[in-house]
């Protein structure tokens, strides 16, 4: 090889240019940020639905969409933010990128499955954006049988396809995951030296592993009943429709801990890095994360109180559901420990760290309501439950990971952004949010029904708010996009470690060298060794 | 890059084996993670092919008269030739690894072509099987024929077999490509005692994929073939219908008719207390002290005057769960 001296460092951003140098990259880094292109995509994508229907429901009348698109609507903004946003944004995005730099490793153990991954995700995003091109879906993002595999008329089989393929490339990642963090971990990475992030990523693998083959096998069938006519939920054959359910959500119920585990991790990241103080009970945040993924898969059936399921089984799935808050629990009080007597430093992603904590702590106690059986029954499909999983999905998940995006721009990029705009997000977000989908647990209370374009009259107040609160949920979400991109041209260099912050990623040069590290690292000490005497001299 | 760093990697590059990627400290070290990264993918494909077996369980509670009929109209023999096939292919697939291991080239690439032909053999039958199936218009969808009252329970059968043995089908398709390439590739003699991970991977998937059909065969094709030996035991031989003495006739699963709403529901537990019932359709003590089945006693409403074959005290302790063992 030619000695070239480079006047600029070295990173995995410049020391190579061309498209197919992106496209191929077997770069744990430069995935992430193709990850993170197509999730932003898929977030305005989503957005764009949200917008729509939230114009729809600002009156009571259906003005704007009849009813057919208007279901066509719901189902895409849910198809599109569950499969394509929530799901990926965080293990994918963040976990890809950050991952491997804080174990010490030079990348992940299968790079080309990696890349695969990507591929497959996005060749899934291509179908499920075409059949939104043809037409779109009506199901809902549930795809209920009979309605998905008989009644139905809109592209389902396209769309079925298109998240059938998705769940391979999470399949591939959870596998990929689970045996870096086995495997690649530097030399005295013990398991509880690691970051409590890569706790969260394991647990997060794990469900993926063992839950998305089952979603997969799910759509499959629905995929061979509504396009090769065989029948296995079909009723005039004396198929069960509720055997679909119970499959759906075996998967789909774990899947919400795939969206939500990981922003925990994130969370307690930055909790230790701006409060500078280690965990508090670092092993029980650790294995809290392994309850929650172990418990997810014994909740399932709490979706179908309503469904004619033996009222026995729905009493201990009622109970399991409860013991998940316990999990949950211990990691909102070992923050809340954290914060205590902390050194805290006021910045944008403590912010959106703030932010999670309120959010998530509504989301959660909100979900009690629905585990009991008998509130459950006057709650399911109202606006009540629109509330609670958008509480946990956006307001828990989507404020993590930008936190975590917050957190770790300067390390990615090199860049710093704006801060003041950055504390301006999450406090649009933070006041958005709550200003959308806190009237909506009333209006589930009251007896709205999720997914009708028209309501009566009398609800309209509390949509009007909804939807003005819609709006401002807009703004705060498109400022990080303008904020992030000046930045990237104009923003200030951010250094190795602009937060003072403790963990390998911060150890090595920002963006990071191609292969992560000059020399492979070696660790002595636990994850979060902060002193307070060195932030008060940052 | 700095100079020192490439230098450093060049040099580096010169000391170890040419099959280690370079995020990978050793050859030990990259063997350990394929291997790990392997048993996860079968755990994700126990789950993928748990899900339809699921499926396949709870319907069979439901329907096991349904399931018994299906499962006669499978050929046991094609089934049994092509378990066969594959328990001989993952002894062949073994071999490979094994040849691998020492570091005999030749017979690597024999071995892996033997399995490559016993894979492709399995198919061809299954082939013949599926085209059995669609001129008997045992195809679910708008074309499916089967007679008598249990046609669209026998129909979720016929789902569920094509369901499962497609995809099984589909995953011998795939190994046989991913044969194909480690054939190539110990052709080209890539392999050596220290690095032979694709042989082995390759090994372990092949091995899932013969396990998967151990299951397969006798939840498709066995599924009440007990009652043969039933039938023969108590005298009777033969196809199914009127076996040994004419006035006896034994009944069998197409003759029983459940109730249509109570499918499969409404199992009780035969017990000698039950003589009273019992005498309505005459079964025999020995069946009922043994049996201890889960006999569906609504189902003998239609015929209550069938002569009932006595079966054998041996016979019917046999079996655990007959559902028209007559």
């Amino acid at each position: 090889m030619e000695t070239i001296v480079y006047e600029e460092p070295t990173t995995y951003l410049n020391h190579q240019h061309s498209v197919a140098s992106w496209l191929l990259t077997y770069d744990h880094k430069r995935i992430g940020i193709l990850y993170l292109i197509v999730v932003t995509f898929a977030f305005f994508l989503g957005g764009i639905f949200a917008t729509l229907i939230r114009l729809e429901l600002a009156t009571p009348a259906g003005d704007l969409f009849s009813a057919d698109v208007y279901n066509r609507m719901f189902t895409m903004h849910g198809v599109t933010m569950v499969f394509f946003v929530l799901v990926p944004a965080v293990p994918a995005v963040l976990g890809n990128f950050v991952m491997p730099l804080m174990i010490g490793a030079k990348d992940v153990a299968f790079p080309k499955l990696n890349l695969l991954s990507w591929y497959v995700f996005t060749i899934g995003f291509i179908f499920t954006v075409a059949s939104m091109i043809l037409g779109g879906v009506d199901t809902g993002w549930t795809f209920y049988t009979p309605y998905s595999s008989q009644g139905s008329e809109s592209n389902v089989l396209l769309t079925g396809i298109g998240v059938f393929i998705t769940g391979f490339s999470s399949i591939l990642t959870g596998v990929n995951f689970m045996v870096t963090i086995h495997r690649m971990r530097a030399p005295g990475m013990t398991w509880f030296r690691l970051p409590l992030f890569i706790w969260a990523l394991y647990s997060t693998a794990l469900v993926m592993v063992l839950g998305t083959p089952v979603i997969a096998i799910t759509l499959l069938m629905l995929v061979l009943e509504r396009g090769l006519h065989l029948g296995i939920f079909d009723p005039r054959l004396g198929g069960d429709p509720v055997l679909f359910q119970h499959l759906f959500w075996f998967y789909s119920h774990p899947a919400v801990y795939i969206m939500i585990l990981p922003p925990m991790g994130v969370i307690s990241e930055v909790i230790a890095c701006f409060s500078r103080k280690n965990v508090f009970g670092y092993s029980f945040v650790a294995f809290s994360s392994l309850a929650i993924a172990v418990f997810g898969f014994l909740v399932w059936a709490h979706h179908l109180f309503v469904a004619g399921i033996s009222p026995y089984s729905a009493l201990i799935f009622s109970f399991l559901s409860f013991a998940v808050a316990i999990p949950s629990a211990v990691k909102t009080f070992n923050w809340t420990a954290t914060l205590y007597e902390g050194a805290i430093w006021w910045k944008t992603p403590m912010m959106f760290a703030f932010g999670f904590l309120g959010l998530f702590l509504i989301g959660g106690l909100t979900g009690l309501f629905l585990a009991s059986l008998g509130l459950d029954v006057h709650l399911t499909d109202t606006y009540f439950v629109v509330a609670h999983f958008h509480y946990i999905m956006v307001g828990g998940a989507i404020m993590g990971y930008f936190a975590g995006l917050h957190y770790w721009w300067p390390k990615i990029t090199g860049r710093m952004y704006n801060d003041t705009l950055g504390k301006l997000a999450a406090l649009l977000i933070f006041v958005g949010f709550n200003l959308t989908f806190g009237p909506q647990f009333i209006l589930g209370y009251l007896g709205m029904p999720r997914r009708y374009h028209v309501y009566p009259p009398e609800f309209q107040v509390l949509n009007v708010l909804s939807s003005a609160g819609a709006s401002i949920l807009a703004v705060g979400y498109v400022l990080p996009a303008l904020y992030f991109l000046y930045s990237l041209k104009f923003g200030a260099e951010a250094g190795a470690n602009p937060w003072k912050a403790t963990g390998l990623e911060w150890t090595t040069q920002s963006p990071p060298l191609p292969e992560n590290f000059r020399t492979t690292p070696v660790v002595t000490e636990g994850a979060y060794a902060y002193s307070k005497r060195e932030m008060r001299v940052a | 890059m700095p100079n020192g760093t490439i230098a450093a990697h060049d040099e580096h590059h010169g000391q170890h084996h040419p099959r280690l990627q370079h995020h990978f400290q050793d050859l030990e070290q990259q063997h350990e993670a394929s291997t790990l990264g392997m048993w996860l993918f079968l755990v994700t494909e126990v789950m993928f092919f748990g899900g339809l077996i699921l499926a396949y369980t709870l319907y069979r509670i439901w329907y096991p008269t349904a399931w018994a009929l299906g499962s006669e109209e499978l050929n046991i023999y094609l089934g049994g030739f092509n378990t066969a096939v594959l328990i001989g292919s993952s002894l062949t697939m073994a071999l490979a690894v094994r040849s691998a291991q020492t570091g005999a080239q030749r017979a690597t690439v024999g071995w892996l072509l033997f399995t490559i032909a016993l894979g492709l053999t399995f198919l061809v039958v299954k082939f013949f099987e599926y085209k059995e199936k669609f001129e008997r218009f045992h195809v679910p969808g708008p074309n499916f024929r089967f007679e008598g009252p249990e046609s669209p329970h026998v129909q979720i059968f016929f789902s569920l077999y094509f369901a499962l043995t497609g995809v099984h089908a589909l995953h011998m398709i795939i190994g046989v490509g991913l044969m194909s390439v480690i054939t190539v590739m110990a052709y080209r003699k890539r392999f050596s005692p220290e690095w032979y991970t694709p042989v082995e991977l390759g090994g372990l998937y092949w091995h899932f994929v013969d396990i998967v059909w151990i299951f397969l065969f006798p939840l498709l094709y066995l599924v009440d073939r007990s009652h043969h030996i039933v039938s023969e035991l108590s005298g009777g031989a033969g196809d199914r219908g009127l076996q040994g003495d004419a006035r006896r006739p034994v009944l069998h699963a197409h003759q029983v008719r459940q109730q249509p709403d109570e499918a499969g529901r409404r199992h009780r537990l035969l017990l000698p207390g039950d003589h009273a019932d019992a005498d309505v359709v005459r079964l025999s003590v020995a069946r009922m002290v043994y049996g201890a089945a889960r006999i569906d006693i609504a189902r003998f409403d239609h015929q209550p005057d069938a002569e009932v074959a006595p079966c054998s005290v041996a016979a019917c302790s046999r079996l655990l769960d007959p559902p028209v063992c007559l």
